[in-house]
This record gives C-alpha cells, structure tokens and sequence, in this order.
C-alpha cells in the first residue's frame, strides 16, 4: 500500500496509523454517546473488534459504567465541554478490560481522562483516554510495601533502642544520627527528633566530634566492633564515665549501612578502680604514698638519678615512743597523730620527692639532686624540728620526737632495698643514742642489719636453738648499799646479727604472739636461775621479770604463773612481775583484779616505767603494788632539767605516802645518785652501779656486793 | 481601586456559595464526610500580596490543584490544601495509606479531587454568567504559594481579583481553600457579565 499523495488524504491516513500504535486506549463518543473511535489498543485490552464497537452507544457495551463515575464524567464533557480526569486511586477499573483478554484474569488498572470536543456544528464529543497505570500500581505497591517494611524496621529497632538500659544511638555511614533512645536523650538532653539527621559536628565542640568520628571511622573501615572508655559531660554539667561500644550494622551481605552506639554508665565503676589504685598505693590512714608507692616511685628516681648522676637521699623516720601515745590514748588518738606528722612531714618547706608511710610509725622520705650528704642536713633538721613541735588531739598536748636516719645513693647502697634497710640502721642508730635526731649511714652499722623479716623469721627458731638468753641487773638500797634485788633482762643472741636487745625484737614478739612462748620461757629461767642463787648461799632476792601486755590478756596468765612457781619450787615472794604504767593503765578495773590474783598467789608487783604515762593516783591507791619504778627519762636529766628534778622529787614522796618501794632506773651518774638520796629514793639500778651482766657475772656480784660506790 | 461595585461583589459571593455548595455535596458523598464552608470573600489585590495571603492561611508549601479558563474572560481557579493535609484527604477518599509524602498516583487521585470540587465552581459560574469557556485539564503542584501564582514568570504588581473561601471536612480536620485568580484585562469583562446577571435577577 502507498501512503496517500494529497493532503488531507495524507493527513487522514496518518492520523488513523496513529491511532492504531498509540499507546493508550482511545474512544471517542457522539453527544448520543455513540462510538466514534475505538482504537486497537482497546481491541486488544477488551477483545471487542472496532467493528463490533463502532455505532454502539458506549453504555450498550458495557452497561456496568452507568451511574459510574466514568459516565458522569462523559456527560459533563458532552453537556458543559468541561474536562474529568478519573484516578486510579479512586475508580479501581472502570472499564472492563484486561491483559489477559481470553482469561480476564488480570484487569488494566486505569487512569482515564475525559476531554469534551467541541465541533463546528455546535455538537461536542467525548474523548475517553485510558492509560494503563497496571505496571506504575505494581511499583507503587511495592513502594508502599518497602516503606511499610522501612516503618515496621524502624519500629523494632526503636524498640530495641528504647529496650537498652544504656545509652544508645544508631548513625548512618555518613556519620548522621538516625534514632537515639530515651537514655540518650536524659543524658544528652537532646531527643531524636533534635539529633535525627544531625551529625557530631553539630552536636559537639570540635574536638569531641573530630575523636568520635576517627573511632566511627574505625569501624566503618575495619568492619569490626570497637570499644574504649572515655569521659563525657551530660548536660547537666557532671562528668560521666562511659565504656562505649561501637559496631558496624551490616545490611543482608556484607555492606555496612550505619554504625551501632552503646555507651555504659561506668563512673561508679571507675570510681572503685581510683578507689582501688588509691588503696594500692596510698596510706588510707594518712593518705600519703604507702610502701608500694614509694618503691614504684623510688625506682623511677633511681633510674633517673643514674642517668644524670644524680644523687638520693633517703630518710626514714620513727617516731619516738610512738607506741606509749597508742597505748595511753588509744588507736583513734594513735591514728590522729600519725595524721598530723604525715601532714607535717607533706608540707614542710624542704619539699621531698615523695613522703611515704611504711609501716605503723615509719616514714621515708626521698630527696633528689643530692649533691653532699650536707644538702640533707637542713631537711632532716627541719623534720625533726616540725614532727617535736606539740599536738593537740582529743584535747591534750602531745609531744612526740622522731627518729632519722639517712641513706644516700649510690655510696650507701645500689638498690632501692639495701638503701631503704641502710636508712632504717641509721635510723637505729639514732634510738640506741637517745632518740631526737638524726644519723647519717655509715658502713659500720651494717654490722647489725636487722631488718624486720629477718628478725621474726630468726625469732620463731631463738627459743628452740637456744638463742635466748637473760641477763641480770642488780637493784641496790640506797641507804645501805646492799643488793635487794635484781631485773631480769632478756637479750638474743643471733647468730649471724649478734647480740639483740629487746627493744628490737619486743614488739615483733608481741605481734607474732611469740611473746607467750618467749614470757614463759623468761619466767621459767628467771625462776629457776634465782633458786640457783638461792642455793649456792648467795643472798636471797626477789627476781624481777618484765611482763608484756600481750602475756597479760591471756587467759591462764596466773595459771601460768602459779605453775611455774610450782615447777620451779621457788618462794613466790622471791618473784617480783613488773608491769608498765600504761598497760596498767589501759585497762584499768580488768588489771587490779588480775594484779589482786597475783598478789594472793604472793609474787611482788612493780609498776615500771612511771612517770611517761597518765596515770591516776586515786587508781594508783588502788594497785597492790610493792614498787614504783621511776622511768629512765626523768632521771637522766634530774641533774639538768629542773622540771624533770621536780616530777622526780615528787613521784618519790607520793610513793612515800602510798608506802610503795620507790627505784630509780637509769642511774649512770654519781650527781643522779646524789640526787636521790636526798630525795630520799629508797632503790637504784643502773650503769653507775652495775650493768646488766649474764648469770655467771651476776652470781659473783651478787656475792661481793657493790663495795662502796655509794660512798664513794 | 474599586473594580466591582459592592453589589457585584455580594452577587459573585452568592455564585460562588452556590458552586462551592456543589462541589461540597460531590465531595461529601465521595469521603462520607460532612463538608463545612465559609462565605467567600473577595480581594483586589497585586499577585505577590495574594501570595502572601495564601501563605498565611495555608502554609509556606502547599499543594495545588489548578484549571485554566480561556475565553470570555481569563481566569486561574486553584484550589490549596495544607501539604500535610493532602494526605488526609487523599486517605480519605482512597483509604489509609502508610507512606509519608504523597506518590505520584495519590497526587492524582488528589487532582481527581481537585477536579471534581473546580468543575462545580466553574460550571456554576459560567451557567449563570453565561460565556464560552475553554478549560483546561487540572494539574497539580506541591509547591510554595509563591511558584503556584507563578511569580517567577509574571509580574509581582500585576493586580488580580483573589476570591477564596475556606472548606472544612470536620472528622478529618482538613482545612482547603479555593481562589480564582483573574488578571486585570479579564475584569471588566468579569463585571460586565455580573452586570448582565444582576439585571436578569432583578427582573
């Protein structure tokens, strides 16, 4: 077939071969609604052939659009030319056609529009376009269905969010918050809705949101989970501790689609470890360094100092009678005056590298660039001047005096340990010659290395290697000369240290509980060497034995006693059991009656060490004792201190009036002698007269007497 | 600026009730709501300040619905609900919906709708004032106030005659408002056909 030459031929040609591949349905009604056209794309979606069509009024093929909104539309077209448009959304199928035609299973889903057309004879008609949104529907659906999907993720993730105690947040990979749950907002003070799409950038100062996404990074590029600790500050102003945990959210394969946050409240947390590693290396009762500390921080120095060679000093410091305070006023007031040296010690001008408590009443201090052993000087002068000044605790003056010693690196030692030990002999060097001062190291010292360990490990063996030993001094009447009586003093000879004196290893007896096994054994010697004496005619005397608070507590103490006695067949009045003032003192009612026991059982009782505690004399009436022993403190100066001459003078005559036996300890002059004589002191006992001497040497001095060194 | 008297003015709100009123009634029957309306009121202003207007009423974004009527006289009938409501209402007539922004098939049953409420207007005004009218098929925008008056593309000073009324569907709380837009060429004309109505009335 040729294509039409002419025009309007041409023209209708081509318009009818539109017609046939136009995409949409086409008819086109008369004002009787009679069909005009009727296009192949409606013959193919209805399986109605133009020819059966044509002529038809629309409403005579499908009587069902009658009523319908389609029809309407139609009329309103033809009657006032205005034009409809009929959505699908709202007119499912108007007309029925299909895409299946022969089945009909699958009906077009339309949009039609109704146009009026208006003709030169006054007439109009209806132009009926159907497009077939089938295939837009379907999309459509499945977007609904997507975000439908999307709502109901988004639901369950909330609820997931809003289920986690912790704070938590979800983020896009471009770093955008995308939800964040109810702790999130309280903490942060910022809800979804206000961060949702919002980066840390716009949430944080720079430097919070530069780390948060070097970590989101992090994740993003390893693909793994990531946690750290870090601080946070909550909008109320306090700092938090958070553990946080970061994860990547994967979609079905294995691309990450956005990041998981969870951030764990773990201030408390943290505040238990600070707790922890605060009582690791801290001193809780003063809170100072402890002896971990100092080693941790002496280690440093040391490593430091010999880089620079540099020199340390160490000081180490003991307090004097420091266990008198404890047991006279008790622990609390104990504790109050470890706190106030610790604070004294932290705060004097001649700043110390560290100031650490050691154990009970000891503490190191360390000095770095030490050039002589002279820079020491003023700092140990000033420690003692500062720990000497007087304390008021629970409303009393205290004074306490301490003792230093100084070891300096590298001469006095290498390592932080022979340092530290170097410091502590020095230190004892410093209580054996009269405490309130300070020593330097010196090699000679080392000699007696009696650090703690080896002396309690030494001590659990003395008793049965026969280490122990007692010596004697004698006690004499100051009126007649002769020897009334003499104090067992018990002295351990280590066989690699030498001879121990009991002011060294006392106390570790005490707290080991050695002292029981150690008393009796004591007890027991000084017993059975008396009734030695007894029996090779030397003059009857009562024994004195030192009695530790420890031996006091226990429950068969006067058993014990009683069967020493019994075992040895010694004369209880020959035994005389001194006790301190302040044990006595500590508890007053518990001990008259113990001392009440003793004295039934007939041994002598001494209360030693007078004078340095607090005692009472109504309660002093009470005690039925036989001696009074004056403390070595106050006769060593008698001669010098006026005050010391005075408490002295008047301790005497109390005793007097209470009919007690009055004995000076630490006699070492003639001028101290003199002095109580005229004061009418009834005994004597020190270096003056005799010093304390093994069995054998007492025995002989027993039986020549002292040959007039009083008179002399 | 008085381009219509009084009278003609009280006329034109009276076509219009009558329009809206038909509109209202296919509305009604198609959302099964009851459909309330205000008096429509009447401004001759310039198109920017029109905008304006719509901006205070509906919202910064709208969404449309437009017909363009050519012949005895020009004129754009628009009608505008609130973004947020369109959805309402298109739940309303479709059903519920779950998606947040209207799909290109709900903006089309909207236009469906918009159709339908425009042709009651229309067809009312131009049954009484008489006339031949070409109009076109509606279209709808979601847009500013300001791109939906054209003010891109027309003068901002140019003077309309902005007409529009309220509706309400009560259960649904959705608020529309319709305005037809004449240009200033188109009024005289407009008057002229009132006139003619009035004189018809009066007999």
């Amino acid at each position: 077939m040729t294509i039409p030459q002419d025009f309007s031929e041409r023209h209708a040609y081509l318009a009818a071969e539109v017609l046939k591949v136009l995409p949409v349905g086409l008819i086109v009604v008369d004002s009787t609604e009679q069909i005009l056209v009727w296009n192949e794309w409606l013959e193919d979606a209805s399986g109605i052939s133009q020819q059966q069509a044509l002529n038809l009024k629309l409403s005579e093929l499908f009587p069902e659009i009658k009523n319908g909104r389609l029809y309407t539309a139609i009329y309103t077209a033809l009657e006032t030319g205005y034009p409809s448009l009929l959505s699908n959304s709202l007119n499912n199928s108007p007309l029925p056609l299909y895409l299946d035609v022969p089945h009909e299973k699958c009906p077009i889903q339309q949009a039609i529009q109704v146009i009026a057309l208006n003709l030169p004879d006054a007439t109009r008609c209806a132009v009926i376009q159907i497009s077939d949104v089938t295939s837009a529907r379907v999309r459509e659906d499945t977007i609904v269905k997507q975000a439908r999907d999307i709502r109901n993720f988004q639901q369950r993730q909330n609820a997931l969010l809003r289920s986690i105690p912790d704070i938590a947040w979800l983020k896009d990979t471009q770093g955008r918050y995308i939800s964040v749950n109810d702790k999130f907002s309280a903490v942060y003070g910022m809800s979804t809705q206000e961060v949702e799409g919002k980066t840390d950038r716009d949430l944080y100062p720079a430097a919070q949101a530069e780390h948060n996404e070097l970590t989101d990074r992090a994740v993003l590029e390893s693909g793994t989970i990531k946690r750290y600790d870090e601080s946070i500050a909550a909008h109320d102003g306090k700092i938090r501790w958070v553990e946080i945990i970061k994860a990547p959210i994967f979609d079905d394969g294995p691309k990450i689609v956005g990041i998981a946050g969870v951030a764990r409240d773990i201030t408390e947390r943290k505040a238990t470890e600070e707790k922890i590693h605060f009582l690791a290396h801290y001193d809780t009762l003063t809170e100072i360094p402890n002896r971990f500390m100092l080693f941790e921080r002496l280690t440093q120095l040391l490593a430091q100092a010999r880089q620079d060679n540099n020199g340390i000093a160490i000081i180490y410091v003991d307090l004097d009678r420091f266990k008198t305070i404890n047991d006279t006023l008790g622990h609390t007031a104990g504790d109050q005056l470890l706190h106030a040296v610790a604070d004294r010690l932290k705060n004097s001008n001649q700043k110390a590298d560290i100031v650490a408590r050691v154990g009970g009443d000891e503490f190191v201090l360390a000095l770095t660039d030490v050039k002589l052993p002279a820079d020491v000087k003023p700092v140990a002068q000033e420690i003692n001047e500062l720990i000497c000044r007087p304390y008021v605790i629970d409303d009393q003056e205290v004074v306490i005096t301490a003792s230093l010693g100084i070891s300096i690196f590298p001469q006095d030692g290498e390592d932080i340990a022979s340092l530290v030990k170097n410091a502590d002999l020095a230190m004892y060097r410093v209580k054996q010659t009269g405490r309130n001062g300070y020593e330097y190291f010196t090699a000679d010292m080392k000699v007696v290395s009696l650090d703690r360990l080896t002396l309690e490990t030494g001590l659990r063996h003395a008793l049965e290697r026969n280490e122990l030993e007692l010596h004697y001094q004698s006690q004499v009447d100051l009126n007649t000369g002769a020897i009334v009586g003499a104090e067992a003093q018990i002295r351990w000879n280590h066989p690699q240290l030498g001879v121990i004196y009991p002011d060294r290893f006392i106390n570790i007896a005490e707290e080991t509980g050695l002292i029981v096994p150690i008393g009796e054994w004591v007890l027991t010697t000084a017993c059975r060497q008396n009734l030695a004496w007894q029996k090779a005619d030397l003059p009857i005397i009562p024994i004195a034995v030192n009695l530790s608070a420890v031996q006091l507590l226990q429950k068969n103490f006067i058993a014990m006693v009683e069967k020493c006695l019994a075992d040895t067949q010694m004369s209880a009045a020959c035994l005389d059991l001194e006790i301190t003032e302040t044990v006595i003192m500590r508890d007053v009612n518990s001990t008259i009656g113990m001392l009440d026991e003793l004295k039934k059982i007939g041994v002598k009782l001494s209360i030693d060490d007078f004078g340095i505690g607090y005692s009472s004399l109504s309660y002093l009436k009470r005690f039925p004792i036989d001696y009074l022993k004056i403390d070595r403190s106050f006769v060593r100066d008698i001669t010098t201190n006026a005050n010391d001459a005075a408490i002295t003078g008047t301790i005497i005559s109390m005793a007097k009036q209470l009919n007690l036996t009055v004995v000076a300890e630490g006699v070492e002059t003639l001028d101290q002698l003199k002095f109580l004589k005229l004061h009418k002191c009834d005994q004597i006992q020190g270096f003056y007269l005799s010093q304390p001497m093994n069995s054998e040497d007492f025995a002989v001095h027993l039986k020549n007497g002292i040959n007039g060194a009083l008179t002399s | 600026m008085i381009y219509i008297t009084p009278l003609q003015q009280d006329v034109l709100t009276e076509i219009f009730n009558i329009g809206i009123g038909r509109a209202a009634n296919s509305l009604s029957l198609m959302a099964m709501d009851e459909v309330g309306l205000t008096v429509p009121s009447i401004k001759f202003t310039t198109r920017k300040k029109a905008a304006g207007i719509l901006v205070t009423t509906a919202g910064e974004v709208v969404c449309s619905v437009m017909q363009r009527l050519e012949g005895t006289f020009n004129a754009d009938a628009i009608l505008i609900f609130p973004q947020a409501n369109s959805l309402e209402i298109v739940k309303l007539m479709v059903g519920d919906t779950t998606v947040q922004d209207l799909s290109e098939l709900e903006l089309e049953a909207l236009c469906e709708i918009g159709n339908i409420i425009l042709n009651a207007c229309i067809g009312t005004l131009t049954n009484i004032l008489g006339g031949e009218f070409n109009i076109s098929l509606p279209s709808t925008k979601i847009d500013t106030c300001w791109a939906i008056l054209e003010l891109e593309r027309r003068s901002h000073d140019e003077v309309v005659m902005l007409l529009y009324i309220d509706f309400i569907m009560e259960t649904r709380k959705i608020h529309g408002h319709l305005a037809i837009l004449q240009d200033i060429v188109s009024i005289p004309i407009f008057a002229k056909k009132i006139e003619d109505y009035l004189s018809t009335v009066k007999h």
